[in-house]
């Protein structure tokens, strides 16, 4: 009985879902965000050159879209996995990625971001000027766990090459007052819209989204002395993609000029080549910062003993 | 002298309705007998106060008591069962009757003793209900309302846990206590004819109303309304 | 300290503040209601006190962050006690009321007659008959919260606030790191058996069926009536708002392809998993097997996520097996451990009552269940399945172990919606509440049994 009952599920479980060519896209929440998200202008755009659906699955956040891709394997339905980026593995050299994470088979580059703390500047007239200085303030911080977000994973970055083997004791500093380390960007975003605390760590774009979007430039972004953390955002194929064409299709998509200016104007991160007009124009907008420079390399090797530091700064 | 008045009682609930009027005199001993659904225990719970009537009044001797609290009323209700507490020791549950705090002045213990020692159970003061046998367990259950003082005592079906023997002896003792301390008695029995020589009344209750009272001894041999013959199976 | 230690320091310092907490609350609420009971909210609010069994957690969720999300940051430790109070507490009071019925009817008689006040009642009367339920259901809580998981999961979650369960959690589904995983694994395991040890010596868990017909005494207390008001409160606050600001957001979440999948999938598993629950419930209990009462005590000792984890593993090896399959398994062994409390004590009273009469007919099994069982058994029977639908449709511990991200199940769905389209995520929970109380009441409405309560 119990036997008949499951194969039922199974099947009920396994209807086929469309009839048109699928590309089944791997993507984290962030990109199907309403308000911040490029994922429906896009899909629309790019359906209409093709004779396809775009279907998204929603992973919370970047790394847990990688763990999933890791959990399932070969196995996996995805064609196309969209928000990788640099820190998360071995970039430059993508033979090195196809053994790590054999199963992207091609990597793009579609536009970059990077990491800055967002303040309330009525909560903080005279806002710290560097790193040091922020963790030395008294303001409450909401801030991501490095382990499932890919913004938390960027901080934890930030850090060690800023304080190197003196990272722990900065992380004991730090400890007092941080409001919450949050699982992903997006929940430590709402909760500082939230009014919850007075700085988060997010992007340097946020300060324009702010302005433009939300008619709320008083939330603006620290550009640091030293620099900030930047990254490149990547498209990736998949090696078992049953729609090879179409994959390719979509990355070379996301360069053309459409795209990428659909990219910037929804997802509010830098494209590759040229800044919305809209930007130029807005009190917030500041150069992209000096970069702090990092290698993917060491972060890939590293990272795991980096979590324990961070652990270590909050538990011991 | 009278004692408890009942005037035109008058209650209610579903399908079931009370209606009487009944008098007992004070230092009375009473017998109510009935089948079961008579409303032998509805009557007792009307006149403490435990259901209230929709109509008629209940007087003990001129003062109203229709409309008091329960906690108000100069009697006291004891009951075929759970009389005591089974988390306290007899001493404890007796002593309730004096005072709720259970912080007794030597006066206080003395009467305490005093009373138990009338029941007979003052040796049995430092046990629980559990380890007392259900005649001693009626009889702490009486000693309290002793303490309290109140001059009418209502019991219902205070012989039905006892065997034969146990019985008669809680009857012989409950005539005695109610001479000594003048009480006014009203109790419901299954065993009418055990209890008969206690009593100097008794009254026979059929679908909530008197369909008969007297002498118990003569209403026991020569029963005239047929609900009592047949009740008595004679 | 190391981690693993905090997590496991962390777990036990928020159950025994969330116990704490409970029990007086819903003592409170059991008082007023059995003082009140022939009042009309009372009767009403002893009606509502299985509510928050059958809501699904992450929609009562949504509406305690709705409803306290301003007053103060709910995404702490005092976030998650405090939701603990709230979700906890109706069924701490339904507990009670249950115990409450066991004390004599002549003890408040004679309570009154000695001019016993109210608290004189609670110490000489109360306190002590209830003693015995007050500690099973502070053991039952303190399980219950040491195995948290999707209270923490949302409003904890972080590395300095989650319990063991959800680490568990975390290590294979965030870090992919089934080694620390077994570490978190083996603690749970050793708080399981701590707790099933510590149950069996102190006798923790309720045992006997009592066949006595209990009723209410008679009493009145008004200056209790605001701890029934409170009640209602904790019950139906939660949900109101939701409900209210749902109706706007429905039309947007009606458009999510999405939603219209997941609703298919939780349906189907909702409806294959209500009938198979109360089928093997009705088994167990009827042949009595001497699983059963483990069984029933199973889902405090054990965490579904702990099984969730193992079953987990299990895929992991054996990858051909659909996850739908392990999906199930772990929702029957959510759903079994409350019908079977559900269906036994009923079960018993038949037994003990008409058993040797049954006995001497020499009806045979299926007479029996045709002539004798089903016609008594019925409302519990309808009661079961209700339980069995409701529970898997509402269920996210399940979903977030098994779920494919594909089409998600719509627990998981509104898991997702709420840190991201917090408004979507109304119309989501709107469509997960009202399809968790119609299933939960459609076997009584095909019986005609007309249950509105569920009572353990």
């Amino acid at each position: 009985m119990l036997k008949y009952l499951l194969t039922l599920v199974l099947l009920i479980s396994t209807y086929p879902l469309y009839g048109k060519e699928t590309l089944t896209v791997y993507t984290h929440a962030t990109f199907l965000s309403p308000s911040y998200g490029p994922g429906a202008p896009l899909k629309e755009a790019f359906e209409k050159t093709c004779n396809c659906t775009v279907y998204y699955v929603i992973l919370d956040t970047v790394p847990l879209m990688m763990n999933r891709l890791a959990l399932e394997g070969s196995k996996t339905n995805a064609d196309v996995v969209l928000g990788l980026e640099d820190m998360l593995f071995n970039l430059p050299n993508i033979e090195n990625l196809a053994q790590n994470q054999s199963l992207i088979e091609k990597l793009t580059p579609y536009a970059f971001h990077c990491l800055a703390f967002v303040y309330d500047s009525q909560k903080i007239p005279t806002p710290p000027q560097s790193l040091d200085e922020l963790i030395n303030s008294p303001y409450q911080i909401i801030l991501q766990d490095p382990r499932t977000s890919i913004t938390g994973l960027g901080f934890l970055v930030w850090m060690k090459k800023a304080y190197g083997e003196k990272v722990v004791q900065k992380w004991k500093d730090l400890a007092s007052h941080v409001l919450t380390f949050t699982k992903g960007w997006s929940e430590a975003y709402a909760l500082f819209r939230k009014g919850a605390a007075p700085i988060v760590f997010s992007y340097t774009t946020d300060a324009l989204f702010n302005e433009i979007e939300e008619k709320k430039p008083h939330l603006k972004a620290l550009h640091f002395s030293e620099g900030n953390l930047c990254s490149t955002i990547y498209a990736g194929k998949i090696k078992t993609t049953k729609h090879s064409n179409l994959a390719d299709k979509f990355l070379d998509f996301l360069l053309s000029p459409e795209a990428q200016q659909l990219i910037s104007t929804h997802a509010w991160i830098y494209p590759l080549e040229g800044v919305p007009e809209a930007w130029l124009k807005a009190k917030n907008y500041l150069p992209p910062p000096q970069r702090i420079t990092f290698s993917p390399q060491e972060v890939s090797s590293s990272k795991e003993v980096w979590i324990q530091e961070w652990l270590e700064g909050f538990f011991k | 002298m009278t004692g408890l008045t009942l005037h035109n009682l008058f209650f209610q609930r579903e399908d079931f309705v009370l209606d009487l009027s009944l008098t007992l005199p004070k230092g009375s001993k009473t017998l109510l007998v009935g089948a079961s659904g008579a409303g032998k225990s509805t009557l007792l719970s009307l006149i403490s106060g435990f259901l209230t009537p929709q109509m008629g009044t209940i007087l003990w001797r001129e003062t109203d008591l229709t409309r008091l609290p329960p906690q108000n009323r100069p009697l006291t209700l004891l009951f075929q069962d759970n009389n005591l507490f089974p988390h306290l020791r007899v001493r404890e549950n007796v002593g309730l009757g004096l005072k709720p705090s259970l912080n007794f002045n030597k006066e206080e213990k003395d009467r305490l003793y005093f009373i138990l020692e009338k029941v007979g159970i003052s040796s049995l003061m430092d046990r629980y209900p559990h380890e007392l046998s259900g005649g001693e367990r009626q009889r702490a259950a009486l000693a309290r309302s002793l303490l309290r003082k109140t001059p009418l005592l209502l019991l219902d079906e205070p012989l039905g846990p006892l065997g034969p023997g146990l019985r008669k002896e809680m009857l012989v003792l409950l005539a005695a206590i109610a001479e000594e301390f003048n009480l006014t008695l009203l109790l419901t029995t299954h065993q009418p004819d055990e209890a008969a020589y206690l009593a100097d009344r008794m009254v026979f209750l059929e679908g909530g109303k008197i369909v008969e009272e007297g002498d118990p001894t003569s209403l026991l041999t020569e029963p005239s309304h047929p609900f009592l013959k047949a009740y008595l199976g004679c | 300290m190391t981690y693993v230690s905090y997590v496991m320091w962390f777990t036990i310092k928020q159950a025994v503040l969330s116990t704490f907490l409970t029990i007086p609350l819903g003592v409170l609420i059991a008082r007023a209601i059995v003082w009140n009971h022939t009042w009309g909210p009372a009767r009403l609010c002893l009606k509502l006190l299985g509510l928050p069994l059958i809501t699904p957690a992450l929609v009562g969720i949504l509406g305690f962050i709705v409803l306290f999300g301003d007053i103060f940051n709910v995404f702490s430790l005092s976030g998650i006690i405090t939701a603990h109070v709230v979700f906890s507490s109706p069924f701490v009071a339904l507990f009670m009321i249950n115990a409450w019925r066991l004390i004599p009817e002549e003890h408040y008689k004679l309570a009154a007659q000695l001019q016993l006040s109210s608290f004189y009642i609670f110490y000489y009367v109360e306190l002590p008959q209830l003693r015995k339920a007050l500690f099973e259901v502070s053991w039952i809580c303190f399980c219950l919260f040491l195995n948290s998981f999707t209270t923490v999961m949302v409003l904890g979650g972080g590395p300095q606030k989650t319990t063991l369960c959800v680490a568990l959690y975390q290590s294979l589904f965030f870090l992919y790191n089934p080694e620390q995983g077994f570490h978190f694994a083996e603690l749970q395991l050793l708080l399981t058996l701590s707790l099933a040890a510590a149950t069996f010596i102190f006798k923790a868990l309720p045992g006997g069926y009592s066949l006595k017909v209990q009723t209410f005494p008679n009493l009145v207390s008004s200056s209790q009536k605001p701890f029934i008001w409170l009640g209602f409160g904790l019950i139906l606050f939660p949900l109101f708002v939701v409900i209210v600001p749902s109706l706007s957001a429905l039309s947007q979440a009606l458009h999510n392809p999405l939603l219209w999948q997941s609703f298919i999938k939780s349906l189907t598993l909702s409806l294959l998993l209500g009938p198979l629950s109360a089928f093997l419930t009705f088994i167990f209990v009827r042949h009595e097997m001497f699983f059963g009462k483990p069984l029933a005590s199973l889902y405090l000792l054990v965490p579904p996520a702990f099984i969730g984890a193992l079953l987990f593993y299990l895929s992991l090896n054996m990858p051909k097996v659909s996850s739908d399959v392990y999906l199930t398994i772990v929702q029957l062994f959510i759903i079994l451990p409350f019908s079977f409390r559900v269906l036994q004590g009923p079960y018993m009273a038949l037994k003990s009552t008409y058993g040797p009469t049954v006995a001497s007919l020499g009806l045979s099994s299926f007479q029996r269940l045709r002539l004798i069982e089903w016609p008594l058994l019925k409302k519990p029977l309808a009661t079961i399945l209700g339980l069995g639908f409701a529970l898997s449709f509402g269920d996210f511990q399940s979903l977030a172990f098994f779920a494919h991200p594909e089409i998600p199940g719509l627990s998981s769905l509104l898991y997702q919606q709420m840190t991201l389209h917090f408004d979507e995520s109304m119309g989501t929970a709107l469509i997960l509440l009202t399809l968790c109380y119609f299933l939960y009441q459609l076997p009584h409405w095909i019986l005609k049994t007309y249950d509105r309560t569920y009572t353990s």
